[in-house]
């Protein structure tokens, strides 16, 4: 049971191809691979500390007024990644521009609080945080990788290639590259659970 | 206490704590935010002219860039609201109170379109135009006239402002005789 709570995040449930949350950060950041990195490991830091806190107190939250303090602490999460990005990472931060602190609406954040954190123990929640917030950002890495490079010719801002088509790096791309590798994974999906059945 | 009391006291106890802790975490990073934003807008000031080598005298509003003991550039920082946000802008001036280059200090518009006034397609017109003519349109500029941003027109009219704005600053800092107070 344990390990499910902590895998579930990476591919089964994945937050982007499986459950569709979170999708506009992630077709927002995923034109060059740092930012969808940056994004990444940003989200997952909120979402960890926000899935402790909610369960920690789970029991003394009181259930109507339960949305105004999630946000309340998602928020404070998020402006805490805020202003230590500001001081140390600034190219970083301003690259993120005004995606940091849509963070704090991110469907992922407020959905695993509601649906898991708020339910269950400190540890599970922990893990389910973490399993989640490493689906999204490998999810991010692998949009922008295809974005960057087919549409940029870049990985990481080194070149690689001088072929490029901007339409990668264009919202439509962003669209089509996320369509084709949720079908992917639905694809994959189908083709696992024929095999073990 | 009603539970609809008691549940305001949670909330206010929530938001309490949340802005006390993050009060302790702007204390902690706030010198280096400013270090890093001191360290930005040196870079933009070297950016702006078009010599190099040149020693720089800050008068607080405006900047003097002088060689020998004689100033040959000014710069100054033009501030407006544009569509998300205020924008910074950092402007180059000849002894003439021409335009050398301008450079965007801070903005956080719209990613796509009012963002785009980073990139130099867009900022590179104000280079050689006079601040106190420099006016926004739609396309075909000429002369003192910018190019809008195609959808972006308020980001582009904000910085156009503050291209202005900075102009009006270093007026009143040297007057119209050219020599600083």
């Amino acid at each position: 049971m344990k390990q499910n709570n902590f895998l579930k995040g990476l591919i089964k449930e994945n937050p982007i191809f499986v459950q569709v949350l979170g999708l506009c950060p992630t077709l927002a950041v995923t034109s060059a691979v740092v930012n969808g990195i940056t994004m990444g490991v940003a989200t997952t830091f909120v979402l960890f500390g926000s899935s402790s806190l909610i369960s920690l107190f789970r029991k003394r939250i009181p259930s109507k007024m339960r949305m105004p303090i999630y946000i309340v602490i998602v928020a404070t999460f998020v402006t805490i990644a805020a202003l230590f990005m500001q001081a140390y990472f600034p190219p970083l931060y301003k690259a993120l521009g005004i995606f940091l602190p849509l963070i704090v609406v991110n469907c992922i954040i407020l959905g695993r609080a509601e649906t898991f954190a708020s339910k269950n123990n400190v540890s599970q929640s922990m893990l389910d945080a973490l399993g989640m917030g490493l689906g999204f950002t490998g999810a991010l890495i692998l949009i922008s990788v295809i974005r960057e490079i087919i549409g940029n010719g870049t990985f990481f801002n080194l070149h690689i290639t001088n072929f490029k088509t901007l339409f990668f790096i264009l919202p439509p791309g962003a669209f089509l590259t996320m369509a084709f590798l949720s079908a992917l994974f639905k694809y994959i999906g189908q083709k696992k659970e024929k095999y073990y059945a | 206490m009603s539970s609809d009391a008691k549940a305001l006291f949670v909330l206010l106890f929530v938001a309490f704590l949340s802005a006390f802790i993050l009060g302790i975490i702007y204390k902690l990073t706030i010198n280096k935010v400013h270090a890093q934003e001191l360290r930005q807008k040196n870079l933009a000031l070297l950016a702006v002219i078009p010599e190099s080598g040149l020693k720089l005298v800050d008068k607080g509003k405006i900047v003097l860039f002088e060689k020998g003991n004689k100033v040959k550039y000014y710069a100054a920082i033009g501030a407006a609201p544009g569509y998300n946000s205020v924008l910074q802008i950092v402007v180059g001036f000849t002894l003439q109170k021409k335009i050398t280059a301008i450079h965007i200090l801070s903005e956080l518009e719209t990613p796509g379109l009012g963002a785009n006034s980073e990139k130099p397609v867009f900022y590179n017109q104000y280079a050689g135009k006079d601040p106190q003519k420099i006016y926004v349109v739609k396309r075909n500029a000429k002369g003192n006239e910018i190019n809008a941003i195609t959808g972006a027109t308020i980001t582009s009219r904000a910085v156009t402002k503050s291209v202005r704005r900075a102009c009006k600053i270093l007026n009143k800092e040297i007057g119209n005789s050219g020599e600083a107070k």
